[in-house]
């Protein structure tokens, strides 16, 4: 993985030394709230419900085991023992004491980690495909130009008071776990008739209350000419994004009300001005340069198939089930990514413990050359086991209660923080995220469900990502009590979509009964169980399910 | 007000006139788009005195096309802090159009944007009266390292990119 230079290093250095000195500012009284709230956004820090909430980058969600130790010690030292990890690949402690912040920075620092860019109206932290550079079904490893863009973006003196928040997401293979779609700026590799890498351009899309699948502007760009690309999109967003109402202000509001070909006009004008060169070649030694730190490691040159490990799957059926959902395919033969879990049943969707950060740690050097990544979907995943260590590794996750095997399943629930922690929820989401988790606690009955994705956002503002869920919860407050929406129909993937309501909110006793009927519905009409949730929702449609689910309330 | 320019607080030569001010014929002065755009905009070049003009933030650059080689300033509007667009104006302005005169930061400027804007290419910065003036010298020390490449503040903060390869770029051949 990337490791810091000397200027990599000095670079936060000099953040961490600066903010130290703005929170003792703030502490002695000498800027108000009103003045450090820009500063301390500026450096990930926001006030919540009840208490600061600090927010670390996790850079396109690829940790060390020495990161994840000094994130256990962070959680244990500063926080209340846990930490949790987000949609966005990062990780939040929501009970950092404002005092202790700059201690939590500078240990953060020692690890070659920080707290830049992870709020505010800025590029934010890049995310990518949890399984890049081992996937097996990647065209190149995304990584590389995913560090450019972190370095390139990193306090970029142009982009850092946009009209509002960028995210842009990469991904390096054509199955897309990075909801690249639905990205103010999703990139997706291609290879031209030459052979060479180069990116779709997708812009404009996102959730939040005005979901949108994003539109391509081009169909490839030469890898080398990514830099000046998007320093064309971002000056057009800089100056014609809307600024007058902060709902209207993401990019996507302004590729809708423009158009896309208008859109696309305005950023190839604005790539045609400058000569690019310097920064082709600058940019293309910077990559090559990072490359080097993600060759791959040293993996052993073992058979595709590891006779004691068919043996295990054979004679232990709890082992094969976490097989079967939680492991996928490596691209080197003998390999495997494992998947942990961070949904076990009942529990609160991304949350881990420091003991759990450490075990997963030590694992990670055991059994995956001391790396894990964080996925979208707020789980933690170990890239690089040999398939025959799958089974040692198993037993231990197992032991501490870390292995359960429901990858894509119902359980496997994407949930905000909600009225738990957050200022802006309207509603809870870990409350009915544990609660669908219980009441489909049977595995075998997930497994005969399959593939469905359930997605819960305590408001509008969608950060549990509702909207491409194939089931989506959304919710709300009428009147001062909780209601919840339910959308169908959504996907992430390269065939993005945005969920359709199915007709008025379920009170929170009522939310579990009502997917559990969706559920139903859907196990009653399916053609056979290799016709998946959503491929039966885009035969039937939602009216179908409408129909069924209110006619018997 | 005072004038950070170059790291100095300088006595400012220059006043703005707006719409409705009479223009007096010989000294600096900075006017709006409007009156540059106007019947006697031609006319405010004959007088044999510098001439700089006020952008809004929601004003384009492109506009300015055709007076850049005559004018000696732009200053560029921040309405309120978080209204970027300044800095891309800035930055074109120096990037595509190669303007070479003072490019002044006026408005709601925080002193924790000042790095930026050095970054972008402005070089003077107008600060309303009882902000800190210490805290804006000291604000220099934040430019520090630059990963942009088009960074135009060569002098005071490092470019990474070029200073791994080990180029200088003015000595790039040698």
């Amino acid at each position: 993985m990337y490791r810091y230079d000397e200027f990599d290093a000095r670079f936060v250095a000099e953040r961490t030394a600066q903010f130290k000195d703005q929170v003792e500012r703030r502490l002695r009284g000498e800027l108000t709230e009103e003045e450090f709230r820009p500063l301390r956004l500026m450096n990930g820090l926001y006030l919540q419900l009840h208490a600061y909430m600090l927010r670390v980058a996790v850079p396109y969600g690829v940790l060390s085991s020495r990161q994840m130790r000094q994130l256990a010690m962070i959680a244990e030292r500063f926080d209340k023992g846990y930490g949790h990890f987000t949609t966005r690949q990062n990780i939040q402690y929501n009970w950092p004491r404002l005092e202790d912040v700059p201690l939590i920075l500078e240990a953060l620092a020692e690890v070659e980690m920080h707290a830049i860019q992870t709020s505010g109206n800025c590029i934010r932290n890049v995310t990518t495909d949890q399984y890049a550079g081992v996937a097996a079904d990647e065209i190149e490893d995304p990584r590389p130009h995913c560090e450019l863009l972190r370095q390139w973006s990193s306090l970029h003196p142009e982009f850092s008071f946009l009209p509002r928040k960028f995210k842009i997401a990469v991904t390096g293979a054509p199955f897309d776990r990075a909801a690249v779609k639905v990205h103010d700026i999703g990139l997706r590799m291609h290879r031209n008739e030459q052979g060479l890498p180069g990116f779709e351009v997708i812009v404009g899309g996102g959730l939040g209350r005005t979901p949108m699948v994003g539109k391509t502007i081009r169909g490839f760009l030469p890898a080398d000419e990514l830099l000046p690309y998007v320093t064309a999109i971002m000056r057009v967003y800089n100056r014609f994004g809307r600024r007058d109402n902060k709902y209207k202000a993401r990019i996507k509001i302004l590729v809708h009300e423009i158009g896309v070909d208008a859109f696309s006009e305005l950023v190839e004008a604005e790539f045609a001005k400058g000569d690019h060169g310097e920064a082709i070649e600058l940019a293309a030694a910077e990559v090559a340069r990072i490359e080097a730190y993600f060759a791959p490691p040293a993996y052993e040159a073992l058979a595709e198939k590891d006779p004691a490990h068919l043996a295990h799957l054979f004679e232990n059926k709890a082992f094969a089930r976490w097989v079967r959902h939680n492991v996928a395919q490596h691209k080197v033969p003998g390999y495997s990514i494992a998947n942990i879990s961070l949904k076990p049943t009942g529990g609160i969707p991304g949350d881990a413990t420091a003991d759990e950060m450490r075990l997963v740690a030590d694992l990670a050097e055991r059994y995956s050359f001391a790396e894990i990544r964080v996925a979208h979907e707020q789980n933690l995943v170990l890239p690089d086991v040999a398939t025959r260590d799958l089974w040692a590794l198993w037993q231990a996750l197992d032991a501490a209660g870390l292995a359960t095997p429901n990858l894509n399943l119902v359980s496997d629930i994407i949930a905000c923080p909600g009225m738990d922690y957050c200022a802006l929820a309207t509603a809870r989401s870990i409350p009915i995220a544990q609660a669908i988790s219980r009441r489909f606690a049977d595995l075998s009955r997930q497994e005969d469900v399959g593939d469905l994705h359930i997605n819960i956002s305590g408001c509008i503002n969608a950060c549990g990502h509702h909207h491409v869920a194939h089931l989506g919860i959304l919710g709300l407050e009428k009147k001062g009590v909780e209601s919840y929406q339910i959308t169908l129909g959504g996907s992430a993937d390269e065939n993005a979509a945005i969920g359709q309501l199915i007709g008025p909110g379920f009170a929170a006793h009522e939310i579990v009964d009502a997917v559990e009927a969706v559920v139903r519905v859907y196990l009653d009409g399916r053609r056979g169980q290799e016709e998946r949730f959503l491929d039966f929702f885009r035969r039937v449609g939602v009216k179908h399910f409408k129909e069924a689910i209110y006619a018997t309330a | 007000m005072p004038l950070l320019k170059n790291g100095e607080w300088i006595l400012d030569t220059w006043r703005f006139y707006a719409d409705d001010q009479p223009i007096p014929s010989a000294r600096p002065k900075i006017v709006t788009l409007a009156r540059l755009q106007g019947d006697d905009g031609e006319f405010l070049f004959h007088c044999g005195c510098n001439l700089g003009v006020r952008l809004e933030s929601h004003e384009k650059v492109e506009e300015l096309e055709p007076w850049l080689e005559r004018l000696q300033l732009i200053a560029l509007v921040f309405p309120k802090f978080v209204d970027g667009r300044a800095f891309s104006s800035a930055a074109m302005l120096r990037g595509h159009y190669g303007f070479k005169g003072e490019i002044r930061a006026v408005g709601n400027v925080l002193v924790d944007q000042y790095p930026f804007m050095r970054r972008v290419g402005f070089d003077a910065f107008e600060v309303e009266p009882g902000r800190a003036q210490d805290s804006w010298k000291k604000a220099r020390i934040g430019i520090g390292l630059a990963y942009q490449y088009d960074d135009t503040s060569e002098a005071e903060a490092t470019a990474v990119w070029r200073a791994r390869r080990g180029v200088r770029p003015a000595l790039a051949a040698e």
